[in-house]
């Protein structure tokens, strides 16, 4: 389905290909990831919170977990949101059906970190307030992203900022690597900033 | 073609060597350029290839995270190849997330395909190159190359095919040159050689050797051929030279021979010598036919000969001519009339003269003055007939005279003899001495008569001419003689004598005569008589040999006078007449008698009787 409407969008945005816009641009890229076709049809650029969906399941992919983060080798690849989730049913939708490192992505709903069925993604809710003391209990193998000014500071991997109005995002590579996490240099290229 | 053909050798083997070499490194050249640019190009897609995988690979998370900085710097790395002329990441619904340039002028990116692609087209090398992530396709990288690189390379290296072309073949010239040489040099020094042959003619010359291939062969088969000619040539030339020399002594030969033979016509002054056309009309003119005739050259020439006949004889030249054409020559005797109108006595001999083909040219004729010889001639014919008539009358008087005196000698004869017989002792002894004396008289007188007409008798009665052989005459004569020869017991001694043409009674008169002379003039020795005959020139000389009282020198010509006795009669018997008889007989042969002696030792007498008798009787 999204190979075939993907074509039909590029033909599409080629007869529109005088009228650039960035949010557009973004829209399309999501579509071509495998995402709602109706968002492309929308001239109404995504919302910043979509776009981080987006960015969460494209964090997947240049990321490697050590075995130990997964319970079995086919277990999913889970994205969780910790906290209030700002994404409404964008995160949901953009998960569905990827497949990453032949690994299934899933999207969880976590209140705490949780300790049994382990997240690969943390993402905290720029809601909670008190990010050092979770990141802390985060422990190896889990990739964690949030949005609040510190979060880096406070021990969190990447950070999303909005510059010039787009979204970007800041990494902490030591942060990472003490996790057991390989960043892509790849990641680390596109980041806004790395320490 | 025509061209080439006629080019000298040494430029055909330049041209071909140069042709060669040149095509096989244009070929080679070419072959190189073309398989340079598939390979290039070959190289070129694959380097662009694994280029565009790395860019593809490196925008992965640009793309992911919609960075077209990072896009940016990545594709940026372009720089580093100057013929990219452009780059393109393409999201995938087609817009560019980021791109690179070159220059300003941001041309056109290669629109993104469905498959990864490499083709060269018209602007340059395009490559394709979709950017996948995770297996899912997440952009596309196109890239434009120019294909300057390839035409300059394309341009250099058709450069440097040029160069090597040209050193190669500047390489093959200088080379070639050398073996060139090898080749040319002894067909051209063959070629300057006949040609200095043809000029000068000098066979003498050679093509050195250098080598034993074909060339070689080549100039030992010419040098052989010229050594030929030059052998045939020297021989020829030998040849030619004692012919000219030859032909040189025979001109000068000729020439002379008629320088002489024209001054000896031009000079000749007693003979008239001069030409005829075949019409009869002079055609040259000597001094002699001048001199003779009286006409000098230019008055005569090309008039008709019949001028030098006398009127009456007109008809005369032309049977000459007809004649002298059909047997060659032609003669003649005549008058002949000169300018001033005098005569001449003309001895002609007219000669037909033909050319090589057997055409009749002319005649030549030759003219003798023969008046003078024409008188002499006649005088002495008068003289001859005077003499032969008063010769006659001579002969016919001592004829008549001595056969007349017969008969009234006859008549004293018998009347003295009856006077002797009826009165011989009747009458006293002074008148018997005296009848004595007239008897013996008469009888004497007879005998001269008798002789006297046996003389004249040879020189009036002709001669009967026919074979006689000697020998028998001889034996004849001898029988008549027999009592002679009793009675003095002579030796007759004969060799064979030959047979001649001769009047036989005067034959036998002779040896009779000669024999009869030997018998009678002997000493008180036996007489002894050889008879020979030897051959001597154009006759026989018969001898008649004694042992007799032989005759003095001074009485040699005197014994042939006719009536001449050197002894009286008492002693020798005799008339006078016999030798005289002898040398008229031998001499009316056309023979000589003579005698040869020694005194009381014998002589010799001698006649000669040539073969063929006298045309003129005497």
């Amino acid at each position: 389905v999204g190979f075939l409407t993907a074509r039909a969008d590029v033909m599409s945005i080629r007869a529109r290909k005088r009228t650039p816009g960035h949010v557009a641009a973004v829209a399309c890229l999501l579509v071509s990831l495998g995402t709602a076709a109706q968002l492309c049809d929308a001239q109404k650029p995504p919302s910043q919170y979509e776009v981080e969906a987006a960015f969460l399941l494209n964090f997947t992919r240049f990321v490697e977990w050590p075995a130990e983060a997964f319970l079995t080798p086919d277990s999913p690849i889970t994205i969780c949101v910790l906290g209030r989730d700002p994404f409404g049913p964008a995160l949901d939708e953009t998960v569905e059906g990827e497949v990453v490192q032949k690994r299934p992505v899933a999207a969880r709903r976590v209140r705490d970190v949780p300790r049994s069925q382990p997240c690969q993604v943390l993402f905290f809710s720029p809601e909670e307030q008190d990010n050092r003391f979770l990141l802390r209990d985060a422990g190896p193998g889990v990739l964690t992203v949030g949005e609040n000014d510190d979060f880096l500071k406070d021990g969190g991997m990447i950070q999303f900022v909005i510059a010039d109005r787009h979204v970007r995002f800041d990494i902490n590579e030591k942060v990472a690597e003490e996790a057991k996490l390989k960043l892509s240099s790849q990641l680390l290229k596109v980041a806004r900033s790395v320490r | 073609m025509l061209w080439f053909r006629n080019r000298p050798i040494r430029q055909k083997l330049l041209l071909t060597i140069l042709v060669a070499s040149g095509s096989a490194v244009i070929l080679a050249g070419m072959t190189i350029l073309i398989w340079d640019q598939v390979l290039f190009r070959q190289r070129l897609q694959a380097d662009l290839s694994s280029v565009a995988d790395i860019m593809a690979e490196n925008t992965t998370a640009a793309l992911s995270f919609e960075d077209p900085k990072s896009a940016s710097q990545t594709l940026g790395a372009l720089k580093a190849k100057p013929h990219v002329v452009c780059a393109c990441v393409f999201r995938p619904n087609g817009t560019i997330l980021a791109r690179y340039d070159r220059s300003a002028t941001q041309p056109e990116c290669p629109a993104p395909g469905q498959s990864d692609a490499a083709s060269f087209g018209e602007r340059g090398l395009e490559i394709t190159r979709r950017i996948t992530l995770d297996g899912k396709r997440i952009g596309t990288l196109t890239l434009l190359y120019d294909l300057s690189e390839i035409r300059e390379r394309l341009w250099r290296d058709a450069a440097s095919m040029v160069g090597v072309l040209l050193l190669s073949i500047l390489a093959a010239f200088v080379l070639s040159t050398r073996f060139r040489r090898a080749i040319t040099e002894p067909i051209i020094e063959l070629a300057n050689i006949t040609r200095t042959v043809a000029e000068t003619r000098d066979y003498g010359l050679r093509a050195s050797h250098r080598s034993e291939e074909e060339l070689g062969d080549l100039v030992d088969a010419f040098n052989n051929m010229l050594k030929t000619i030059q052998t045939q040539n020297s021989e020829l030339r030998e040849a030619r030279d004692s012919l000219e020399e030859r032909v040189k002594r025979r001109t000068e030969e000729l020439r002379r021979s008629e320088e002489h033979f024209r001054l000896l016509v031009t000079t000749v002054l007693d003979y008239a010598i001069y030409m005829l056309d075949p019409q009869g009309r002079v055609a040259s003119w000597n001094s002699g036919a001048e001199r003779l005739k009286g006409y000098r050259a230019e008055e005569i020439l090309g008039r008709s000969f019949a001028t030098f006949y006398l009127p009456e004889d007109q008809d005369k030249p032309g049977r000459l001519l007809k004649i002298a054409s059909r047997q060659g020559r032609a003669d003649d005797e005549g008058w002949r009339v000169r300018k001033d109108g005098s005569r001449f006595w003309a001895g002609a001999v007219i000669t037909a003269l033909y050319d090589d083909a057997g055409n009749l040219i002319g005649f030549s004729k030759v003219v003798h003055d023969l008046t003078e010889h024409k008188k002499a001639e006649e005088a002495l014919r008068r003289q001859a007939a005077d003499l032969a008539r008063s010769n006659a009358d001579l002969q016919q008087f001592a004829y008549v005279a001595s056969h007349d005196l017969q008969e009234p000698l006859r008549m004293v004869t018998s009347y003295m003899q009856i006077i002797a017989d009826q009165y011989r002792g009747k009458l006293d002894a002074d008148a018997d001495e005296c009848i004595g004396f007239a008897v013996d008289g008469a009888q004497r007188m007879r005998q001269l008569i008798t002789g006297l007409l046996a003389y004249s008798r040879v020189g009036t009665r002709g001669q009967q001419l026919s074979l006689t052989d000697c020998s028998a005459v001889l034996s004849e004569v001898i029988a008549n003689l027999n009592v002679a020869i009793h009675e003095s017991a002579a030796i007759i001694e004969c060799e064979s004598l030959p047979t001649v043409m001769i009047d036989a009674a005067q034959m036998a008169q002779l040896f009779q005569n000669l024999i009869a002379n030997a018998l009678t003039f002997h000493g008180n020795a036996i007489p002894r008589i050889r008879v020979s005959a030897q051959r001597n020139g154009a006759g026989w000389k018969f001898s008649v040999e004694d042992n007799g009282i032989g005759i003095a020198p001074e009485h040699y010509e005197r014994i042939f006078v006719i009536f001449q006795r050197l002894h009286d009669r008492i002693k020798y018997k005799g008339t006078g007449i016999g030798l005289a008889i002898c040398k008229k007989i031998v001499e009316r042969r056309g023979g000589k008698i003579w005698v040869t002696s020694e005194r009381g030792r014998g002589s010799t007498f001698y006649f000669t009787i040539p073969d063929n008798p006298p045309d003129v009787e005497i």
